[in-house]
């Protein structure tokens, strides 16, 4: 049933995107509360970040800032950053080790399954004050999230209604999550924040659009990354909410002597661009293989609502986009390889972070059209974006020109927001 | 008395690399560097946690020129004034090359239509050499202040 203080969704359908969906304070609100604090699987962290016992680090649900704690038993646990007294944001480290935290206002104490531990003066002073004998301590711990993990990835909702973890992924997309988590131990290389001025939907919709890329990126053909073989397969989970972008790598591997590949980099590259240029370093392109069976493989997957994972190059990454507002985000990136990785593709996977984040030669491009897009809606709430690439499918396809996934999103977006 | 005709001549280098950037002349930026040489961009949390990621990471000389060679063909990039400031440069050894030194560095923007915006602060930790007579950056670490940073980093700092 529509909710007559929100935006209609225009008649035309999944054609169409209001632009109201990235600029309205009352769809922001109910964004929060049926997404991010609804039945939704939201990436928080790796295991990989809280490897011991008392290691805690702070992430997000949505705007809802959490800590992730690995506890006493080795368990993970998602806790709301916020004193359950006087709603104080306790922690204030960005990552740390400890048995207990204790709000600075009142010292209130808690454990790191979220229980409340201490609470100075509970029997007044000089027998006068203090709590009642029936205080509970079990009703005043931290809000602990629903958890699960999976291959090292952790994952928090706010509702005990959200599928089971493979169940929300659907089969295929499971099958891409399950190539980069494939089981062996994590290592994290690093992360990189920025704030960006558009809404949190835009960036999963650039990494659902395999539309844009050739046309905005032009370091790719520039640089004579762009392949004529170059293959594309959009791949859409049940809901619509989550999918992968595959393509077939757009580098070339190590199996030819650099000059062959030099070579054949620019036969290719003069049939439709005059000013190629060669890299001075080229193994900035230059890619380890490490996915045996599907070495030309790149993939770019999003799980609804707001996170991506790419394995792009020799790069792992995933990347959040936390809702600040219906005109902010930031974006937390977390760099990541192998416990068991050579020092040759660390090093690699170190050099192609250059493509990704707030100096990323690639996402660069992005970051700066996404502000350029919510300047456009801002100004005028009332009008609709065009999304006409390959029809009106929201189905799977093998081609690039096409924004199947980017309608398959709204889909889900509707019926979740009921809009 | 010290003898301070090193250290003008370290203020030189830097005066020359950040008003090279201002003033979107790569070239000169490039030819602050020696024949050999690194640069990388690193944010707060990741020096502080001892993560090897680099927001920017040119380990060669080739990777700068490269990174370079895309800002001028193929970024795109909302036009923008960068203004950097350098200061209290501390030369750490004043007698023998290659020598250490580090400086603060604060860059504000301004875009098209708009009121200047303060961009991101932080130093550099330097190692410069010199070459043909003058001083080059051998290695540049520029290391941020803060874990996040506004919008993007289009341009060398």
């Amino acid at each position: 049933m529509p909710d007559h203080h929100l935006p209609q969704w225009p008649g035309e359908g999944l054609t169409r995107i209001p632009h109201s969906v990235y600029t309205d304070e009352a769809i922001y609100e109910r964004e929060q509360e049926r997404i991010f604090r609804g039945a939704s699987w939201n990436y928080v962290g790796l295991e990989a970040e809280i490897p011991k016992r008392g290691d805690f680090v702070k992430s997000f649900v949505g705007e809802t800032p959490v800590i992730l704690t690995r506890d006493a038993e080795g368990g993970v646990n998602v806790l709301v950053n916020r004193c359950p007294h006087k709603g104080v944001q306790f922690c204030q480290e960005a990552a740390g080790n400890t048995k207990t935290f204790a709000c600075p206002y009142h010292q209130w104490s808690f454990d790191l399954k979220g229980s409340l531990q201490g609470l100075p003066f509970r029997r007044g002073v000089g027998g006068q004050g203090g709590f009642s004998p029936e205080f509970d301590f079990a009703t005043h711990g931290l809000d602990r999230l629903h958890v699960t993990t999976h291959r090292g990835a952790i994952f928090a909702s706010f509702s005990p209604e959200t599928p089971p973890f493979e169940a929300y992924l659907g089969a295929s997309n499971l099958g891409y999550f399950d190539r980069v988590f494939d089981g062996r131990p994590l290592r994290v290389l690093g992360k990189m924040k920025q704030r960006v001025a558009t809404n949190w939907k835009t960036l999963v919709e650039n990494f659902k659009d395999p539309y844009h890329a050739t046309l905005l990126h032009v370091f790719f053909a520039t640089f004579g990354i762009w392949r004529a073989d170059q293959r594309t397969e959009v791949r859409i989970d049940p809901t619509g909410g989550t999918s992968t972008l595959v393509q077939t790598s757009p580098v070339v591997l190590e199996k030819k002597r650099a000059d062959e590949i030099e070579a054949d980099i620019a036969a290719q590259m003069k049939v439709f661009k005059k000013d190629f240029m060669a890299l001075a370093e080229p193994t900035l392109l230059r890619v380890l293989r490490e996915f045996p069976e599907d070495e030309d493989t790149v993939t770019m997957q999003t799980l609804w609502p707001n996170c991506a994972i790419h394995q792009n190059l020799n790069s792992l990454g995933v990347r959040l986009a936390l809702p600040r507002g219906p005109n902010a985000i930031e974006i937390h990136w977390t760099f990541f390889g192998y416990e068991s990785d050579s020092p040759e593709i660390t090093e690699r996977r170190l050099l192609h972070a250059n493509f990704f984040g707030p100096g990323g030669l690639v996402t660069g491009d992005d970051i700066e059209v996404w502000q350029l897009n919510q300047r456009g809606v801002r100004t005028t709430p009332s009008g609709v974006c065009r999304v006409e690439a390959g029809g009106s499918s929201t189905a799977d396809a093998d081609f690039v020109i096409t924004e199947s996934a980017v309608r398959a999103f709204y889909g889900h977006y509707r019926r979740v927001m009921g809009l | 008395m010290r003898d301070f005709t090193l250290d003008l001549e370290v203020q030189a280098l830097y005066t020359e690399c950040a008003t090279a950037l201002d003033e979107r002349e790569f070239e000169r930026f490039l030819a602050c560097f020696a024949s050999e040489c690194a640069y990388s961009i690193h944010a707060k949390e990741n020096v502080d946690r001892g993560w090897p990621i680099a927001l920017v990471s040119c380990p060669s000389r080739g990777l700068l020129v490269d990174r370079v060679a895309a800002i001028q063909k193929s970024s795109f990039v909302i036009p923008r004034v960068q203004r950097r400031l350098v200061s209290s440069v501390r030369v750490a050894s004043a007698t023998e090359l290659p020598l250490r030194s580090q400086a603060s560095f604060a860059v504000f923007e301004t875009f098209e239509g708009e009121a200047t915006t303060f961009f991101v602060a932080g130093r550099f930790e330097d190692t410069i050499c010199r070459e043909r007579g003058e001083l080059k950056l051998a290695a540049r670490k520029c290391i941020l202040d803060s874990s996040i940073v506004p919008n993007s980093l289009p341009f060398p700092l």
